[in-house]
């Protein structure tokens, strides 16, 4: 995603992002509450299943794009002075860059087992 | 000859009243700074609870000491509001839901559910 997300793309984006977050969040909630107690066995197998695997890391993707366009719009909203609006555009960027990396750091150690 | 005008601000939050859809839309906003800051709390405690045995019981245990509980409560309120406004926003663009009367009534459906729900998980946390 480019650093100035057009209008169109972004609202588009927010949404889709959105559909798909809203129902991985609730699916995964009624698996865990027919599984309670969770057990680590089952938590393990059901994360390291690649199906699974796959749509908690694009779960993660999903979320990350959606933060960074409503968090975007709060600083475009509240944050007038375009110098402190572009370091905390760039604070955002950083902040979620990392969060990916980590997010990685987590699944390759999973494929690995 | 120009006249100037003096605009009300009432910038005082004290003193703003917002109509409920208002609310429900600045609670969205809210909602999604806490559900925000959470990312990298989600994300240690989904590394922690993958590790192994231990660190999936550490995590668990975590989740349920009281301290953190309190610090859970205002995470369950932003989830269910942005879940539910967010969802209302949605049919919204379907263009479900847009006169003023039917977008009040969502609206007021939105705040009151999240605040039940975050009201039914701490008591049955409690309980």
């Amino acid at each position: 995603m480019s650093f100035q997300a057009q209008g169109m793309r972004a609202w588009l984006l927010q949404r889709l992002t959105a559909i798909y977050v809203a129902i991985y969040t609730l699916s995964l909630m009624i698996w865990v509450s027919y599984q309670l107690p969770l057990s680590y066995e089952a938590w393990l197998n059901l994360l390291s299943q690649p199906f699974m695997l796959i749509a908690t890391v694009l779960f993660y993707l999903s979320l990350f794009i959606h933060a960074w366009v409503g968090i975007r719009d709060i600083f475009v909203d509240y944050v007038k002075p375009s110098g402190i609006r572009f370091i905390l555009l760039m604070s955002l960027a950083f902040f979620l860059v990392v969060m990916t990396l980590w997010l990685l750091i987590i699944f390759v150690g999973l494929v690995k087992i | 000859m120009k006249t100037k005008y003096k605009r009300p601000k009432h910038l005082n939050l004290l003193k703003i009243r917002l109509p409920i859809t208002g609310i429900a839309s600045i609670n969205h906003r809210l909602s999604g700074v806490i559900l925000f800051l959470a990312i990298p709390f989600s994300l240690y405690l989904l590394q922690l609870s993958l590790s192994n045995k231990e660190g999936f019981t550490q995590t668990i245990e975590y989740l349920s000491s009281p301290w953190i509980k309190l610090l859970l409560i205002p995470l369950v309120w932003a989830f269910a509001h942005h879940l539910l406004a967010g969802f209302r926003f949605l049919l919204i663009d379907q263009e479900i839901g847009i006169h003023l009367s039917a977008a009040r009534l969502t609206a007021w459906f939105v705040v009151v559910t999240a605040v039940i729900v975050t009201l039914v998980v701490a008591v049955g946390w409690w309980l």
